[in-house]
């Protein structure tokens, strides 16, 4: 009989009497409260065969005479999670102009009007940009175009991607626009599929529900969206084209009709992302906000329903929380310890300002908080990225020793994102129990481990998400 | 058995509506929830489930929380080394 040890591990009770266990490896198992129980009290021989070599392969017991190697496994193991999220950026946010032709509400700090002078990109900083971006960079890069509505600045987009082009041949470049679709005519269309530009847009569902949230003075909204989707997919078949979805309060009633409304548009693929609370009046809060109960709730039943149904429907929110549980992707900015600020993303503000992400750069915008800029388009790019303050940003954000986090079954999956709550609580680590972020993230991990391991029909939907839509 | 810390490490999961005083004895400690009657009805089923856990997290981590942060801590010295 082997002489076994427990090595150090997280717990939580799951439904139906289950527990889980994760650990700093980055390892997982489910189990049932007895062996969860003759794990806790060291009965190791009491313990079902197959969990018993599972826990051991997994890092969570090992053989007495084997515990000093097995921490040495383990430390390696964390060292090189830690090391895949310190990977250089991979993706670039760039803000030709922060106007826009939608007055959507629950983005109140990131557009001026669309005639407003003095919010646009020069293009004299796109050489800058380019040797910030050739200096952080490996070979994939993706470029994103952000706003304010990018079109509007549409001349500033093709000057970028031409010098782009010719000053980063070398690297393999994915160029992204995040648009309204407001100002997209066939001229732009033609010149985007020419370039094989990927767009990414906004699409909050049925009318009653995307218009409402996304009104613009010029246009009925939902139309103007529904009709370019449908036009772009009938006669621009080259381009790429992506919808997301920011749930309000007015959508939680209606996850069934959000999913119809994407079928309708011809998509079977969804990212719904709930509300950021940066820059929001509370009031706004007040109208479009919600508790992480009631996102919830909405999301469970728009997962069920996307199961009944026979299209094979992705949604990406989950898919992201899969790969990091399943195969400790980094790929998703908000789920990384260290924080993905900077080693995540850059954004190029149209001011010049350069910030470790799109969230910093919100929250600078309705603060003024000078701490989360990391520099200047126009500084030197080797002095720009060791600066105290961006050490700051990321010193507190190594989830594994975060309070609150340190004993948390999820922290081997989750992140820690300073940003949320330096807006929301005022400091970078923030109180866990009072922070939405926590909230739904420890939802959405408890929903999909119990899915997972006690829904077999979920579980099939969720494998075939990993097989092909990762 | 359990310590000031460890009931104040539950504590900090309390609904932030609800306010709470610790006070001891020389056996036990008591623990005053105040607010709603619904919220101090979920709370203290939560804090009960925090404290259980907690408890068996104690009896764990004899030896092996400091195990846990030798863990990391050479996780770190790794990757310095590997700068």
């Amino acid at each position: 009989m082997t002489n076994y040890t427990h090595l150090p591990f997280n717990f939580k009770g799951l439904q139906d009497d289950k527990y889980l266990v994760s650990n700093l490896a980055g390892q997982h198992q489910h189990l049932s409260k007895l062996d969860f129980d003759n794990l806790i009290h060291s009965k190791y021989n009491q313990i079902e065969q197959k969990s018993l070599d599972s826990l051991e392969s997994k890092h969570f017991i090992a053989p007495k005479n084997e515990a000093k190697m097995r921490e040495s496994i383990i430390a390696s193991k964390l060292a090189l999670r830690i090391q895949n999220s310190l990977k250089r950026p991979t993706l670039f946010m760039v803000v030709p102009t922060l106007r826009c032709d939608h007055d959507c509400h629950y983005c109140q700090v990131s557009r001026v009007t669309e005639n407003k002078k003095g919010y646009d990109l020069e293009e004299k900083h796109i050489n800058g940009i380019l040797e910030h971006i050739e200096f952080l960079s490996d070979k994939h890069i993706k470029i994103e175009f952000q706003g304010g509505e990018p079109l509007l600045n549409f001349n500033f987009i093709k000057n970028f991607f031409d010098t782009a082009k010719i000053k980063l041949a070398g690297k393999h470049i994915e160029f992204v626009i995040a648009t309204a679709l407001g100002p997209i005519n066939n001229e732009m269309l033609e010149w985007i599929e020419l370039n094989n530009i990927h767009l990414s847009v906004s699409f909050d569902g049925p009318e009653f529900i995307h218009s409402n949230n996304r009104p613009s003075k010029k246009f009925n909204s939902y139309e103007n969206t529904v009709s370019n989707v449908h036009l772009i997919k009938k006669y621009f078949k080259g381009i790429d084209i992506s919808l997301l979805s920011t749930i309000t309060k007015q959508s939680l009633q209606h996850p069934q009709k959000i999913v119809d409304s994407y079928l309708e548009l011809g998509t079977k693929n969804l990212f719904i992302r709930p509300l950021s609370p940066y820059g929001f009046a509370t009031d706004t809060w007040g109208i479009l906000g919600y508790s992480a109960n009631e996102f919830m709730d909405f999301y469970k039943e728009l997962i069920n329903y996307i199961q009944e149904l026979p299209e094979n429907i992705i949604e990406h929110s989950a898919l992201f929380h899969l790969n990091r549980i399943f195969s400790q992707s980094t790929s998703y900015v908000d789920l990384k310890s260290p924080a993905g600020i900077v080693f995540g993303a850059i954004c190029f503000d149209y001011n010049g300002n350069i910030f470790g992400s799109d969230e910093s750069r919100m929250l600078w915008t309705s603060t003024k908080a000078d701490e989360l800029i990391i520099g200047h388009i126009a500084d030197e790019p080797k002095n720009t990225y060791t600066k105290p303050n961006l050490i700051a940003l990321l010193r507190d954000t190594f989830v594994e020793v975060n309070p609150g986090c340190n004993d948390c079954v999820y922290s081997q999956f989750c992140g820690a994102d300073p940003v949320h709550h330096l807006a929301t609580q005022g400091d970078l680590i923030g109180h866990k129990a009072r922070s939405f972020f926590c909230q739904i993230e420890t939802q959405m991990f408890d929903f999909i481990f119990n899915e997972y391991y006690l829904n077999n029909q979920n579980r099939k939907m969720f494998d075939g998400w990993l097989s092909n839509g990762s | 058995m359990i310590n000031e810390i460890t009931l104040r490490n539950c504590l900090y999961w309390v609904d932030e509506n609800i306010t709470w005083e610790l006070e001891d004895d020389d056996f036990k400690w008591e623990v005053l929830l105040s607010g709603s009657a619904d919220l101090v009805e979920q709370e203290i089923k939560l804090l009960n489930i925090n404290i259980n856990d907690n408890i068996l997290r104690f009896n764990l981590s004899r030896g092996s929380h400091s195990t846990r942060e030798q863990i990391i801590k050479n996780a770190l010295l790794k990757l310095a080394q590997n700068d």
